[in-house]
C-alpha cells in the first residue's frame, strides 16, 4: 500500500480552503467595483455643482458687478464657499479686483474656471471666477462608502461561508469520514448484515448514499461467500480427512492382500521345489535300479523280463521328465532361474537339436528339417535354456503332426534371430492361442491323457524367452498347422559359417 | 588290489544302487550315511575317489567335502556331489566346497560309472 506513507490531507479541508479563497476574492472585487463607482459618483457631484453655479450664482454674479456692488459679489462667493465640496472660490473681476472666500487657501491651478458675461449680453466679460475643490473631502466620502460596503460584504461572504462549511461538513466529510472508518474496521469475523444507517433518514439519496448501499451490498456479499466457503472448506477438511482414512484403510488392505499373495506364491514355490526335491530321490532308485538290471548287473534276463524293464524305464523317464517341468516351473516362480548367459552358435545348436529328433520324427513318418540361410550371427543366452525351448516346440510339432513336415525356419530381422517352427498339425482354434501358453493348459484336454505331457512346456519356453528379452507367439488356424515363432537375441559379430553347410540343410527323417 | 571308493548318501536305496554299480565294475565300495561318518571313513580309509550326497544328516556334504579337502591327506581324492537339490547354484556351491565334479539325481547309473571312470583311469 504506496498510498500509505502519503501525507494525509483532507478533503474538506481542501474544500473550505477553496471556498474561502473565492469567497475573499468575490469581495475583494466588489468592494474595488465600489470604490471606482464612489469615485465616479464623486465626480458627477462635482459636475453637478458646476452646472448648478453656472446657473445660478453667475448671474447674480454679473449683476453685482454691473451694479458695482463689491459687497454683494463677496456675499455670493461667501455662499458658493458653503458647499462641502468646495474648498476655495476666487473672483478676478476685469477691472482687477479680487474677491475671494474658502477653508484652505487657493490653489495654483483652479480646478473650474467660469467666465462672468454682462448683465445685458453684449460686451465683454466682467471678469473670471475660480473653483477649487476640497478633494480631502471627497476622498473621505469614497472611503466611507467603501468601508460600509465592505464591511457588509466581509460579513456577508464570512456568514456564506460558514453555512457552505458548516453543510459541507454535514453533507460529504462526516459521512465520508463514517464510511472510511467502517470499511476500515472491517474484518472477516464482523462480516454479518447489521449496519447502521450512514446518517440521519431524510427522503432523498445522493451519491454516498449510493456508495454506502453498494458497500453494504459487497459487504453482505463478502460474509455471504465467506460463511459459505467456511463452510465448504469444513467440508472439505472432513472429506479429506476422511479420504484420508480410506486410503489409508485400502493401502493397509492392498498390503495384507499383497503379503498374503506372496506369501502363498512363495508357499507354492517352496512346495514344488521341495516336492521336485523329494520326487527325484526315490526316481534315482527306480531308474537307476532298472538301469543295473538292464545291464544285466543282477544277471542274465529272460525276453519277457528284459520287456517289462524297459517299460518301467520308459514310464520313469517320462514321469522325470513331468517332474523336469514342474521344478523348471517353480524355479521360473520363484524367481531362481537364471540364465548363464554367453555367446552360441544358434544354427548349431538348432540341428543338435534336431538331431536328437530325427528318430521320433521318422517313428512317424514325419520330414524334418532346418532352414536357414548361409551366414547368421553369433546368438547370445542361455544356449542350454534355448535348446530346451527348441526341444519344447519341435517335441510338440511332432507329437501333433500325425502327417507332413515339421520345419524350423532361421533368419534375422530387426537385430535379432526369428526362429520359427512350423508343422502340419491339426492347427490349433483362436480362441486356444492364448490359453495353451498358460500353465496346465492343452488346446484340447483330452490330448493330455492321449499324447502326455504336463501342459508346462509351453508356459516354461515362453519364460526362458521372455528372460531373454523376447516373445513367443503362435499362428495357427484349425486345419491349417501351426507356426511358433520366437526371437533369439544377437551378440555382436558375424558367424560365417563354412560354405559347406551354407545351403539349406534337409534332414529327410522319411526316408 | 581294486581301488576303494566311498559312497555318501543317507538313503539306504541309492547307496545300495551305488554300491552294486561300483561292485560291479570291480570296485572295493565303503559306504557312509552321514556327514561326519564320511570324513571319518575318509580318514581312516583314504578312497580313492568319494561320491558326495549333498542333503546329508549332521554334517552336509558340503561340509563334509570342506573338511576332507582341508586335510592335506585326503586333499589329493577326487570328490563328485551326487545332489537333488532343486534349485540352481547347487553346481557352484559345490564347487566353491572343493568337488571336483557334480552329478545330478537322477542320475544314470552308466554316466556315473563313466565319471567315475575318468577320475580312476
Amino acid at each position: 500500500m504506496p498510498d500509505a506513507v502519503l501525507p494525509f490531507r483532507s478533503i474538506i479541508r481542501r474544500l473550505v480552503r477553496v471556498v474561502v479563497m473565492v469567497a475573499v476574492c468575490c469581495a475583494a472585487a466588489a468592494i474595488t467595483l465600489q470604490a471606482l463607482y464612489a469615485i465616479r459618483q464623486a465626480r458627477t457631484d462635482f459636475d453637478a455643482s458646476v452646472r448648478d453655479i453656472s446657473a445660478n450664482r453667475v448671474r447674480t454674479l454679473s449683476s453685482a458687478l454691473g451694479m458695482s456692488e463689491p459687497t454683494l459679489a463677496q456675499a455670493q462667493i461667501n455662499e458658493i464657499a458653503v458647499a462641502p465640496q468646495i474648498a476655495g472660490v476666487r473672483l478676478l473681476t476685469a477691472a482687477g479686483i479680487q474677491l475671494q472666500a474658502g477653508r484652505v487657501p487657493f490653489a495654483a491651478v483652479p480646478d473650474a474656471t467660469l467666465e462672468i458675461p454682462p448683465p445685458a449680453g453684449s460686451g465683454s466679460a466682467l471678469g473670471r471666477l475660480y473653483l477649487n475643490f476640497d478633494h480631502s473631502y471627497v476622498m473621505r466620502k469614497v472611503l466611507i462608502d467603501t468601508a460600509i460596503t465592505a464591511a457588509f460584504i466581509g460579513v456577508f461572504t464570512a456568514v456564506l461561508c460558514a453555512l457552505l462549511i458548516r453543510f459541507l461538513r454535514g453533507e460529504i466529510s462526516a459521512p465520508l469520514q463514517r464510511l472510511s472508518w467502517r470499511v476500515n474496521a472491517l474484518t472477516p469475523e464482523a462480516l454479518d448484515d447489521s449496519y447502521s444507517p450512514l446518517r440521519v433518514k431524510r427522503p432523498w439519496r445522493d451519491e454516498l448514499d449510493q456508495l454506502w448501499e453498494g458497500f453494504v451490498t459487497l459487504h453482505g456479499g463478502l460474509g455471504r461467500y465467506v460463511a459459505e466457503r467456511n463452510v465448504a472448506e469444513a467440508a472439505l477438511a472432513q472429506e479429506r480427512d476422511h479420504l484420508d482414512e480410506k486410503v489409508a484403510q485400502r493401502t493397509q488392505d492392498l498390503e495384507a492382500a499383497r503379503n498374503e499373495a506372496d506369501r502363498a506364491n512363495r508357499a507354492k514355490s517352496e512346495f514344488l521345489a521341495n516336492m521336485s526335491h523329494e520326487l527325484r530321490t526315490p526316481m534315482n532308485a527306480i531308474i537307476g535300479y532298472t538301469e543295473l538290471m538292464l545291464d544285466e548287473t543282477y544277471g542274465p534276463l529272460t525276453p519277457k523280463m528284459r520287456d517289462i524293464h524297459r517299460r518301467v524305464e520308459r514310464n520313469g523317464r517320462h514321469l522325470l521328465g513331468l517332474i523336469n517341468e514342474v521344478l523348471d516351473l517353480s524355479k521360473i516362480e520363484a524367481g531362481q532361474l537364471t540364465l548363464t548367459a554367453g555367446e552360441y552358435s544358434l544354427v548349431e545348436m538348432i540341428r543338435s537339436t534336431v538331431s536328437s529328433l530325427e528318430g521320433l520324427a521318422r517313428g512317424k513318418n514325419l520330414r524334418l528339417y532346418v532352414n536357414a540361410p548361409p551366414v547368421l550371427p553369433i546368438a547370445y543366452g542361455d544356449e542350454r535354456r534355448m535348446s530346451q525351448v527348441i526341444l519344447n516346440l519341435l517335441g510338440n510339432a511332432i507329437k501333433f503332426t500325425e502327417s507332413g513336415e515339421v520345419e524350423v525356419q532361421v533368419h534375422t530381422e530387426a537385430e535379432q534371430f526369428l526362429v520359427a517352427v512350423r508343422d502340419t498339425g491339426p492347427g490349433i482354434a483362436a480362441e486356444d492361442q492364448q490359453r495353451i501358453f498358460e500353465e496346465f493348459q492343452q488346446a484340447d484336454t483330452s490330448l493330455t491323457r492321449e499324447k502326455g505331457g504336463t501342459g508346462l512346456g509351453l508356459a516354461i519356453a515362453r519364460r526362458i524367452v521372455e528372460l531373454h528379452g523376447g516373445r513367443l507367439w503362435v499362428e495357427s488356424a484349425p486345419g491349417a498347422g501351426a507356426t511358433f515363432s520366437f526371437t533369439v537375441p544377437i551378440a555382436a559379430k558375424l558367424e560365417a559359417e563354412p560354405p559347406a553347410s551354407a545351403v539349406t540343410q534337409t534332414l529327410e527323417a522319411a526316408k | 588290489m581294486s581301488q576303494r571308493i566311498l559312497v555318501v548318501d543317507d538313503n539306504e536305496d541309492n547307496r545300495l544302487l551305488l554300491n552294486d554299480l561300483l561292485s560291479g565294475a570291480g570296485y572295493e565300495v565303503i559306504e557312509a550315511a552321514a556327514g561326519d561318518e564320511a570324513v571319518r571313513l575318509a580318514g581312516e580309509h583314504v578312497p580313492a575317489l568319494i561320491l558326495m550326497d549333498i542333503q546329508l544328516p549332521v554334517i552336509n556334504g558340503l561340509e563334509a567335502t570342506r573338511r576332507i579337502k582341508a586335510d592335506t591327506r585326503l586333499a589329493h581324492i577326487p570328490v563328485i556331489a551326487v545332489t537333488s537339490f532343486a534349485l540352481t547354484g547347487d553346481d557352484a556351491k559345490a564347487r566353491a566346497a572343493g568337488c571336483d565334479n557334480y552329478v545330478s539325481k537322477p542320475f544314470s547309473p552308466r554316466a556315473v560309472l563313466a565319471m567315475v571312470k575318468s577320475y580312476l583311469a
